[in-house]
């Protein structure tokens, strides 16, 4: 989805160190962010998780890991920005991680999921599924770039 | 939001956690170690008090769904009570409800252990 032409409301750049412990961070900026624009609260807690998961899955996959103590000030860890535009919110992902083939992600049911024994794998169904559109665009100037979109109405 | 934490009640043969905050992909190892210390001692029949819960990632949700499986082989369960219309939807809309037994209250769920207390 190009972004290039929406009408932007409001806007908030978060620069996060590669920590599961700044999930925390990003989560609220979105709900705060849903709230402001007028995002029912459902609606909200659906891209809430969404971020959340594609977060984690960027320090899990894409980075390997989180960094440690001695690598943390060089990461460059993950830079989010939170986009309200007039009909939508737009969150941005950004890693300089090596990335992955988005396609290529295994997509698995949560019927699939109770199934399967190690109970791991359902971020990428709800990262698909609890938005309205997902993009990523690998190597970017700016880095490895997933973008997930909500509509207001 | 808060960070999480967990508390651990015994009543009876009862075990209830009382869920605080956010268990997200930092938090739920500790969840995932009280659990299975709770399988480790033989403790099968859970109830899951989450009033205080205000976010669960979907690696914690998957650990509770296999603690459930794993109890439900023993002769347990573990039941979820006090869900907010927040995370019941998230548990609805991955269709979870079906596998995890949810409860209004904790009395609720107490009863349909029929907690031998």
């Amino acid at each position: 989805m190009d972004t290039s032409n929406l009408v932007v409301r409001g806007y908030v750049t978060l620069h996060v160190p590669c920590r599961f412990s700044y999930l925390r961070i990003i989560r609220q900026s979105v709900m705060d962010l849903c709230a402001r624009a007028g995002l029912s609260e459902f609606k909200a807690a659906q891209m809430e998780m969404a971020v959340d998961e594609a977060c984690a899955n960027i320090i899990e996959h894409s980075y390997g890991g989180e960094a440690d103590d001695e690598k943390e000030p060089r990461h460059p860890g993950i830079r989010v920005n939170l986009m309200h535009c007039a009909d939508r919110i737009v969150v941005e992902m950004l890693d300089r991680g090596k990335g992955f083939v988005f396609e290529q992600q295994q997509v698995i049911e949560p019927q699939e999921y109770v199934e399967s024994q190690n109970q791991r794998g359902l971020g990428m169904f709800i990262i698909k599924s609890f938005v309205d559109d997902v993009s990523y665009e690998p190597g970017t100037r700016a880095g490895n770039c997933l973008r997930l979109t909500k509509m207001l109405r | 939001m808060r960070e999480c934490s967990i508390q651990l009640e015994e009543k009876g043969d009862l075990n209830i956690l009382r869920l605080d905050g956010s268990l997200d992909a930092y938090s739920f190892p500790r969840l995932e170690s009280t659990l299975g210390h709770l399988q480790e001692s033989g403790k099968h029949r859970v109830i899951l008090d989450c009033t205080a819960l205000e976010y669960v990632s979907s690696a914690a949700l998957g650990a509770l769904i296999g603690f459930a499986r794993r109890a439900r082989e023993k002769g347990g369960d573990l039941k979820l009570t006090n869900l907010s219309p927040k995370i019941y939807n998230i548990v609805e809309l991955l269709g979870f409800n079906k596998i995890l037994e949810v409860c209004d209250t904790a009395a609720e769920a107490e009863a349909k252990f029929g907690a031998r207390a």
